[in-house]
């Protein structure tokens, strides 16, 4: 391209009419909490399913003033998480942050950050299946009857068949709640772990899918429930016991990896919110 | 090293892009222009700029170039520059009568008002391959061009009426063989769901866009399926069209319609034998199916006005889903279109530790809860045993 | 990093930061939110020729575009289709001014037009997003003050707000709005300074 390139593109990539479609869809979404709002869903650089219903949200709320965050299964520095931060910031030009407590804006998949977030800031979170009728209900125009009768039968006798079966709420992400005491939602493929997060939180939570063309939102002080039953209450991921090999947190969401080392190599359990974990170690490393 | 890979991303992600860039040229082959891919890569091209919904064909070469020939790729390409372009105005409805065609056939009727005029087709070809081709050069394009004017002039009809034909549906229709054009409720302009979200059921318009940049094979399965066994579509070509179709649209100040050009196009009706029963009052017809993609896309238009007639047939008859998957509006419109389709199925190769920690976790669960299942079975066969040896 | 993109131009960027106080502020009844100063101030006056609350127009007209309708009223009067500042409106945003109950925006120039609410769309269980969206001028909305008791989502227990200059029965309107969740309209109240409150249909209002 020309030496004119940097004129090419509007400020936040998207054209003025899909901002303002989102930004009104948005305020219905936060109007009525739990309940999924279609959207047009504009065609993006970067393909469905990769983050675009995030991504869009992100680009119609975001403004110059503000420093922004990405995550990918809790990582910056994860290949996806880079490719979106590096689509927003050259597009906005905004400050870029790895610190959860210094961002305004927080652009996530799958996972909610350790470190509570605060009143003056926004998760994004990116979805891929928006409507957990899905499961019991493919199609969509009778799961919208559904939803719009709150007739949720069907999705509690999902639910207790795999407690039969499984002997436990056999969903492990994705976990089903209640919003508001009305609308069964989606909480995208976060852990259970990250599910209480959402209960009477501080934050606003925005959830965007893309290729679904859904848009929804859980506004902090909201009652969020999973669903579950009396004798079968829903359980965390957590282990009693369990640490992160790295910093030692014994109350985060682990995964694990594999380390090379020069016996070959391990396997080891570490925090999957990445930032937090190397933030613990470095002020462990301070005090030392 | 697998956890190191993952980060460091925007290093590795540099990196990659760069590697494709060399792999194209890595052969040492002379780059591709993209006049070449236009011309001679002639179906690669319309594909990617219905799929792409955009008509742009050397942008479209482009897009195919830069994709190294991935159809879907390409289409995608194009998507993704189409949708930061501003939405100008619609252009006024066109009719594929006033097509200057290349190519018409009816499969309806042997004579049909105007005459069959096969055209390029490779209906008839016999698949054989053709070695001379690999060695081509620049006298093949001169042979070429005087075969063409050759052609030509032997073939020149009678002056005046040369390139447009009256449709075989407007016989049809006076006839009353087959169904009015479908009545929607008054829109000022068509559905757009590229504007506006498409929720169920929705208006035929939203059907039509949505299959009209719709991926190919995936259109074509489902027709097939429906006229295989999956369904009850029994279509009939009544005729299929290619050729130039000009753009007009109402000038901004006058409102006078203004012709702004033209687009290579293929338009497709389908009759199908399952009768129309809108309207006991009125006699039995056929339904009809319409499809239309930019450039010369055959396979597309006909597989779409199949799916188009079936899908109208299933909401008369409010049967849809019930026979066969093609006949379910919302499983075709929403899993047909390549660029969602793909990129989705493409997002697994994305990390997925998360998800899959806790799904270790609900296995490690499911694990005890059918141990201890297990063990209690066990007591209970232990008890019953020594009852019994009692 | 190069940056490919422009800058947002004066009206770009108002909408921008409007947005999020729009945003923060449903998401939050009973916290008042700052308004960025408007990006115009020529507007026609209302029929009794007072000027109309720039913030509270402007605010209204970031989010309309051709995709979207509005009603105005001054007083308890909807304003008519060729009024100056419904042209002025409709000129600058593309929106289609229409009738009030199919309207998707309707920017009420002062609380009297708390009385036509019930004219406004609530939505449909199958679809409670087709409701409509209200700007409401207030004279004030006080930082500390105590006219509403609010209480509902987005609030951690309950909220107080203090608004002056609304009437007694205005009041009593906007605590008895539509509001059957998930039905209900949502408004937001802008007063002269552009301060801003918004009311979800989720929020329980009660008059102190
Ligand atoms: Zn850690």
């Amino acid at each position: 391209m020309s030496e004119t390139s940097d004129q090419l593109y509007n400020f936040a990539l998207l054209d003025e009419d899909a901002k303002r479609e989102i930004r009104r869809k948005l305020l219905k979404a936060v109007a009525i909490p739990g309940h999924l709002v279609p959207f047009a869903s504009r065609d993006l650089p970067i393909a469905r399913g990769w983050g675009t219903g995030g991504l869009q949200i992100t680009l119609s709320i975001i403004t110059p003033d503000d420093t922004l965050k990405v995550i990918d299964q809790g990582d910056d520095e994860s290949v996806n998480a880079v490719n979106l931060r590096r689509l927003i910031t050259r597009t906005t030009g905004v400050a870029t942050t790895t610190d959860t407590a210094a961002a305004t804006i927080i652009q996530t998949r799958h996972r909610i950050p350790e470190e509570p977030m605060r009143a003056d800031q926004i998760l994004v979170l990116q979805v891929p299946m928006a409507d957990p009728l899905r499961w019991v209900e493919p199609n969509l125009e009778r799961a919208t009857i559904m939803h719009s009768e709150a007739d949720y039968g069907k999705m509690w006798v999902y639910m207790y068949e795999s407690v039969v079966r499984a002997g436990d709420l056999r969903i492990a992400s994705q976990y089903p709640v209640i919003v508001n005491r009305r609308y069964l939602m989606d909480t995208t493929p976060i852990p259970r772990w990250d599910v209480p997060k959402l209960h009477m939180a501080d934050t606003l939570y925005l959830f965007g899918a893309g290729r679904e063309k859904r848009i929804y939102a859980v506004p902090p002080y909201t009652v969020v429930e999973p669903l579950q039953f009396e004798d079968y209450p829903f359980r965390t991921e957590y282990r009693p016991g369990q640490r992160c090999a790295r910093c030692g947190a014994d109350n985060t969401f682990l995964t694990e990896h594999f380390v090379s080392d020069s016996n070959g190599g391990r396997w080891e359990t570490t925090c999957s919110d990445a930032a937090y974990c190397a933030k613990r170690v470095a002020q462990m490393e301070a005090t030392a | 090293m697998g956890y190191v890979a993952v980060r460091g991303g925007s290093e590795a992600v540099a990196r990659a892009e760069e590697l494709v860039e060399c792999l194209r040229l890595l052969g040492g082959s002379t780059p591709l222009q993209l006049p070449q891919i236009r011309d001679q890569l002639r179906h690669a091209v319309s594909r990617a700029m219905h799929e792409g919904a955009l008509y742009a064909p050397l942008l479209a070469a482009l897009a195919v170039k830069q994709a190294e020939g991935d159809s879907i790729e390409a289409a995608f390409l194009l998507r993704a520059y189409r949708t930061t372009l501003p939405r100008v105005m619609a252009s006024l409805p066109v009719s594929g009568r006033e097509m200057f065609c290349l190519r018409r056939i009816s499969a309806s009727f042997k004579d049909i008002p105007g005459g069959q005029m096969l055209g390029p087709a490779t209906d008839y070809l016999i698949r054989l391959l053709q070695p001379a081709l690999a060695h081509e050069d620049v006298r093949a394009v001169i042979a070429a061009a005087e075969r063409y004017a050759a052609l030509v002039e032997a073939g020149k009809p009678q002056p005046g009426a040369w390139g447009r034909f009256p449709k075989v549906t407007e016989y049809m229709r006076q006839e009353q063989m087959i169904v009015d054009v479908p009545a929607e409720p008054a829109r000022e302009e068509p559905f757009d769901i590229t504007r506006e979200p498409l929720t169920f059921p929705c208006p035929r318009s939203a059907r039509l866009q949505a299959m009209a940049q719709a991926d190919t094979g995936s259109l074509m399965s489902l027709a097939y399926s429906s006229t295989r066994g999956y369904g009850d579509a029994h279509p009939t070509l009544v005729e299929l069209r290619y050729g130039y179709l000009p753009v007009h649209v109402a000038h901004p100040l006058t409102g006078e319609p203004v012709t702004i050009g033209e687009i290579e196009a293929t338009e497709a009706e389908i009759a199908s034998k399952a009768h129309s029963v809108t309207n006991h009052a009125e006699p039995p017809r056929f339904n009809v199916g319409y499809g239309f993609a930019f450039g010369q896309s055959e396979l597309k238009v006909m597989s779409m006005a199949i799916l188009d007639s079936v899908l109208t047939q299933a909401r008369i008859g409010s049967l849809a889903g019930e026979s066969g998957p093609a006949a379910n509006e919302e499983f075709v419109l929403l899993h047909t279109d390549g660029i969602e389709a793909s990129g989705f199925v493409a997002h697994y190769k994305l990390p997925h530790y998360v998800t899959f920690a806790a799904d270790l976790s609900v296995l490690d669960r499911a694990r005890d809860h059918h141990a201890q299942r297990q063990s209690r079975l066990g007591q209970l066969v232990d008890q019953a045993l020594t009852s019994d040896s009692r | 990093m190069t940056i490919v993109a422009t800058p947002p131009t004066p009206i770009e960027r108002f909408n921008g930061l409007a947005f999020r106080v729009l945003l923060d502020c449903l998401a939050r009844p009973g916290k008042v939110g700052h308004l960025p100063p408007p990006p115009f101030a020529d507007l026609p006056p209302l029929p009794d020729g007072t000027p109309p609350n720039a913030t509270a127009v402007a605010a209204g007209m970031s989010l309309l575009d051709q995709t979207v309708s509005f009603v105005h009223a001054a007083g308890e009067e909807w304003l008519p289709v060729d009024h100056p500042l419904t042209r002025w409106i409709a000129l600058r945003t593309n929106a289609r001014p229409v009738e009030a109950a199919a309207a998707d925006f309707a920017l009420l120039h002062d609380p009297a037009g708390t009385a036509l609410f019930g004219e406004l769309a609530a939505g449909s269980l199958l679809y409670p997003e087709r409701s409509c969206t209200v700007f409401l001028s207030v004279p004030a909305i006080a930082l500390n003050g105590e006219t509403l008791r609010l209480r509902g989502p987005g609030i951690a227990t309950t909220a107080t707000v203090g608004l002056r200059g609304v009437a007694p029965t205005e009041l009593a309107a906007i605590a008895s709005r539509p509001s059957q969740f998930p039905l209900g309209i949502d408004l937001f109240l802008i007063d002269q300074q552009g301060r801003c409150l918004g009311l979800p249909r989720t929020t329980q209002i009660e008059v102190i």
